[in-house]
This record gives C-alpha cells, structure tokens and sequence, in this order.
C-alpha cells in the first residue's frame, strides 16, 4: 500500500483525472473531497461488502440452514 | 415484534431501493416461526422471486445494540416519530456454523405502520458488518 501523509486542504490526484482532497481532520474522523468523473463509481466500502454478503446470506438461507444454527445455539447454552 | 403481525404470523415489507446486491426486488415479508422456540430468527422472503434471508433482532446477542434513528431515516421510511419504527439484522450463515455472523453496520429498518423498509449502511458507529455471533 501507498502511505502518504497529507495536511487539511493538501490533496493528491490519481492518473490525472481524480482528486482527493483532506478537507478536516476532527479526533478520530477525516472529511475527505473526491473530485472523479461521473463514470467513477465512489462508494463507502461497507457499502460494497454488505451488497457481497447479502448475496452470501441469500445462499445459506434455508429451513435446514436455520435448524443447524438453532441447534448449534442451543448446544452453547 | 409480534404485535405487528398478522393472523399467519407474517407481515409485509416494501423497499423501495431493494435491498444491496437486489435492487430490483421490492416486495418481501417477514415470516416468524409458528412455534415460539425462543430464538430471535425469522425469514424475510420476497414475494415474487425465489429468495430469502434468515434475519434475526440482534438484542438476544449484542444487549446494547443502538440505532439512532435520525432525520433521514424518518424521512426516507415516511415515519412522523421514532416510535414506529423497528429494525432487524440480516444473519450470514457459513459451511461451519460457529462462524455465523450478523451484519450490524447495516440494518434493516422498518415502518411498522407503513411496512416501508430499507436497508441502511450506519455511519458514526462501531458495529461490524461481520459480528460473529459465537465468540471463540
């Protein structure tokens, strides 16, 4: 991984056409700027892992599925 | 969560966006088990597709579970007051059981007066989107 450190304001650019910008940094939070063009998708990452594992959850989702887990449940009790 | 229930033990959800990774699909309802076993899990099961998930309310695991139901959430599900509303968590299932998790980052909340639902993905919290459910 790439580690750079940047300053409130400073910015970088990736392959000429994306910028990011450090716009405030509070305590544990950073708020960040993303100039990108329109065909760039930005999501939030926990955006993109929970749309994975819907789709994971939606495979194991049966009656069976669910005795196991109660069963295994019950057997930590 | 039962006294929003019909007779058949079921009750009826719209998402208007879907749900991520199922945007297409509106139209789900929540089933609860017949006998009371005890255990916090139900199916939500779309209507017209073949496709459902084990959900569960995530009290029983994580006691202290909070949303803070803001503005945009009353907004987006049509609610005059917080107190109509309810939330749930989808249960991830996995080939060894004890690794089962629960997405706590992004529940589902739902208008219990209205039946409209949806998915929020929670900023400003610490809930991870895989929460074992069995500590090792």
């Amino acid at each position: 991984m790439l580690i750079l450190s940047r300053k409130k304001q400073e910015s970088f650019v990736i392959s000429d056409n994306i910028e990011i910008t450090v716009l405030e940094v509070q305590g544990d939070k950073v708020r960040i700027g993303i100039t990108a063009p329109k065909d760039i998708p930005v999501l939030r990452k926990e955006i993109i892992e929970t749309t994975e594992l819907n789709k994971e959850a939606s495979a194991k989702s049966s009656e069976q599925d669910l005795d196991v887990l109660k069963q295994y449940l019950n057997a930590q009790k | 969560m039962e006294n929003i229930l019909r007779d058949d033990n079921s009750f009826e959800l719209k998402f208007e966006e879907g749900l991520l990774g199922f945007e297409d699909i509106k139209d789900y309802v929540l089933i609860f088990p017949e006998e009371e076993d005890g255990l916090p899990f139900f199916f939500l099961k779309a209507v017209d597709e073949d496709l459902r998930f084990i959900v569960c309310d995530p009290i029983l695991f994580v006691p202290d579970y909070k949303i803070n139901y803001d503005e945009e959430i009353l907004t987006s599900l049509k609610a005059q007051s917080a107190d109509e509303l309810k939330h749930f968590v989808l249960a991830t299932i996995t080939q060894d059981v004890a690794n089962t998790t629960i997405n706590l980052k992004a529940p589902v909340i739902f208008n219990a007066t209205n039946g409209l639902a949806k998915q929020f993905v929670l900023n400003d919290t610490d809930y991870l989107i895989k929460h074992k459910l069995f500590e090792k």
